[in-house]
């Protein structure tokens, strides 16, 4: 099951720089999807549904968030240049704080999109989003 | 490049094995590795982006080596990072600020709240200078987290 959180209200997100977890600044809009505890075997489902499910198997985690984007933060220029210099040939390891329950969730992850905008009202946007090469792992699964 | 953590941080554990501790919790068997590590402070970190966790607005460590402290003297010494704590300066005072459409306030409010008073902005002033290169003694992580409940 997906969840969104449109207000962080102390919710983040860190990425890891030389193996420590670090909190990227300006984090909104962040949703993970993927750590459903989803197993089944292809004799569980149903013979009416309508498409082919192989055994066992279940989709990677992907996490999206967007952030006001400063050009003078350490993190986010790293963030950018992990993404320029790597694409998503470069796996990162990431980590999700849920305020509201202290949860925490950590998976290794590619970026698929990393894009700027700055808006005529606005600073600077940044819209990341990234696929996870496993399933979320629930480090506490408050 | 090294640095020295000043502040006890979590990374994930190279040695877990998301899979591997699923399946364990299907079979009903233990799983006992952990999937994150706890670095107390004093811990030296290695990496070509070590110097990034010197140059946060707090920083979470100190240059452990030349090399390192070379990198975080060139993060702050340079002239656009002076130029735009100027310019967020200048949007922060009454009579610009105010003129400021809101998603833009909102913007300058959150980004120069990370600078002001900060670490970083005195040493980018000249108020206080980059710390020399401590050798400090090296400590092993620790595993946290926890473990056969853990995984989705």
């Amino acid at each position: 099951m997906p969840y969104e959180a449109q207000s962080t209200l102390g919710s983040k997100v860190q990425i890891a720089i030389t193996a420590v977890d670090t909190d990227i600044p300006g984090t909104q809009n962040i949703t993970i999807t993927g750590e459903d505890n989803v197993s089944f075997e292809t004799g569980d489902i149903a013979d009416d549904v309508n498409s082919k499910k192989a055994s066992g198997v279940a989709e990677p985690g992907t996490l999206s968030f967007s952030m006001l984007f400063d050009p003078s933060d350490t993190v986010h220029k790293h963030l950018q240049s992990v993404h320029n210099t790597g694409g998503s040939g470069v796996a990162v390891d990431m980590t999700v704080f849920i305020s509201a329950t202290g949860g925490t969730r950590a998976a290794t992850c590619n970026f698929k999109k990393f894009d700027l905008k700055a808006e005529k009202k606005g600073g600077w946007m940044a819209d990341v989003e990234m696929e996870c090469l496993d399933r979320w792992t629930i480090v506490d699964p408050s | 490049m090294k640095a020295q953590l000043t502040t006890e941080k979590t990374g994930l554990n190279p040695a877990y094995r998301g899979k591997e501790a699923r399946r364990a919790k299907l079979a009903g068997e233990p799983y006992d590795i952990a999937p994150k590590l706890t670095y107390p402070v004093g811990t030296i970190i290695e990496g070509t982006a070590a110097f990034v966790l010197c140059t946060l607005p707090e920083p979470e460590a100190v240059p452990a080596d030349e090399e390192c402290h070379a990198a975080v003297v060139a993060f702050f010494d340079r002239p656009s990072l002076r130029e735009r704590f100027a310019m967020l300066r200048q949007m922060k005072t009454p009579a610009v600020f105010e003129q400021l459409p809101k998603e833009m306030k909102q913007y300058v409010t959150v980004v120069t709240s990370k600078w002001e008073g900060s670490t970083a902005e005195k040493i980018v002033n000249k108020e206080q200078t980059v710390q020399a290169p401590t050798a400090g003694t090296v400590k092993q992580p620790k595993a946290s987290g926890s473990t056969n409940e853990s995984t989705d």
